[in-house]
């Protein structure tokens, strides 16, 4: 009686180890997607591939610039119209360096010189995220630009320009708490890429610039304010919490709101991020390393 | 010699009732610039609270009462007269978009109207993390409202 009563112990024990390493399993899948969910709204990724709230990730964004209009693609699962027959390795291609499954180079819209410097870890869990939302048939038309930048093959010349006069930009390849926030503002949410002067060919010449830029065009609404730690030009004289509040809710410390496409970065993109990384950003910002 | 006097007179009164226009002109930009910043005021004393800088959460519906009565009691008529452009003076920044669309500036003051009564709504309900959403979607409409009537910051 006593032997089976142990056997049967046994046996419960031998359940529950199995049931606990399932839910151990789920749960840490779970999180890798909420943290797919949260990379793919601070970087933009909903904000530039979302024309209509109804269709996420659909594509059809058009984004107006002084050489015409770009129209961002599907990147819902869709194996027609989307990327639901792309590999993770041409994700993460397409992503870091800016090529397609086809070889084709990507135009400088799409942020990939900064995303160049993201995890690959980061990269697959925001893969699997779109991966698992709806799949949505959309095909998406051409960009309408001007002459001559409508031929795309020019593009190869642009990255040997743009990799011989940008500085480098190379993150630490391991992302700890200490560097965090500089590995947001610089990889992921790519601050830089509105919040910096640009040259010739909409070059940016630092990523650690974050100066703010002047419109490219008076009807384009495309310039930026001075976001570096200078007190007076910047934002130097905001305190963390300051700088905390307004990613999370578009509020300026003396009680003015960010402007409609910040309003629009912030609704679909920062105030998704966790409050410890939007801490971690603050405190990188009002750093000696924002000059 | 009466007509003279009769056109210089006129000349005259009509500089000075140019210059008093003008000044009126100024009076009213300082007058609305003062308005705006005292919703701004507001707006930094919710703030505040929300962001646990100071713990005086009972000032939160007051402050958002006194918005809604500023408001509500703009008359925007009044408040911009034709002769208060930024063309027409440097001290606002106040686009001549204005007055040349002026019914989508009343829309876009009427949603921000709209947003502060929500507002008024979550700060009676007392819940901070329902009034940092209101105080948001308040400033989203302000903020468009900015982007399309207000001259940018150098």
């Amino acid at each position: 009686m006593a032997l089976a009563t142990t056997s049967l112990e046994k046996r419960k024990i031998k359940y529950l180890y199995i049931i606990s390493f399932i839910f151990l399993i789920s749960t840490e899948k779970s999180l890798s997607n909420e943290n797919g969910k949260i990379l793919s709204y601070a970087a933009g990724c909903y904000g530039c591939h979302t024309s209509d709230p109804k269709k996420p990730f659909g594509g059809g964004y058009k984004i107006q610039t002084k050489y015409g209009t770009f129209i961002t693609p599907n990147i819902t699962k869709d194996i027609t119209s989307g990327i639901g027959r792309w590999s993770k390795t041409e994700f993460i291609k397409a992503i870091k360096h800016g090529i397609s499954p086809s070889k084709k180079p990507y135009y400088p819209a799409f942020p990939y010189s900064w995303y160049s410097n993201m995890q690959d870890s980061d990269i697959l869990d925001i893969f699997e995220y779109l991966n698992s939302v709806p799949s949505i048939l959309n095909k998406i038309p051409s960009h309408d630009l001007k002459f001559p930048y409508r031929i795309r093959e020019a593009l190869w010349l642009w990255r040997i320009i743009n990799k011989n006069i940008q500085k480098n930009s190379k993150l630490d390849s391991e992302v700890t708490n200490k560097n965090r926030g500089e590995y947001i503002i610089k990889a992921v949410a790519h601050c830089s890429a509105c919040h910096s002067p640009r040259i010739w060919l909409s070059i940016i010449k630092d990523h650690e610039n974050l100066n703010g830029k002047i419109e490219t065009h008076k009807l384009l609404n495309d310039g930026a304010p001075n976001i570096s730690k200078d007190k007076i030009k910047g934002i130097g004289s905001w305190s963390e919490s300051d700088i905390v509040f307004f990613l999370q809710s578009g509020i300026k410390p003396n009680g003015d709101f960010a402007g409609q496409e910040m309003s629009k970065i912030i609704e679909n993109g920062t105030s998704y991020l966790i409050k410890e990384d939007l801490e971690k950003i603050s405190a990188y910002l009002l750093s000696n390393k924002n000059k | 010699m009466i007509k003279i006097i009769f056109i210089t007179t006129f000349l005259l009164s009509l500089i000075i009732s140019n210059s008093a226009f003008a000044q009126n002109a100024e009076d009213i930009i300082k007058y609305r610039i003062n308005i705006m910043k005292s919703l701004g005021n507001h707006i930094s004393i919710i703030a505040a609270n929300l962001k646990g800088k100071v713990s005086i959460n009972e000032d939160i519906l007051p402050h958002s009462q006194s918005m809604l009565l500023t408001l509500s009691s703009i008359n925007i008529e009044k408040l911009f007269p034709i002769n208060t452009k930024a063309s027409d003076s440097s001290k606002t920044k106040a686009l001549d978009s204005v007055w040349v669309d002026k019914e989508l500036f009343q829309k876009s003051m009427s949603q921000s109207l709209e947003k502060t009564k929500d507002l008024v709504k979550a700060a009676e309900s007392g819940d901070n993390q329902n009034i940092a959403k209101s105080l948001g979607a308040l400033g989203k409409t302000c903020g468009a409202c900015h982007d399309k009537f207000r001259k940018k910051k150098n």
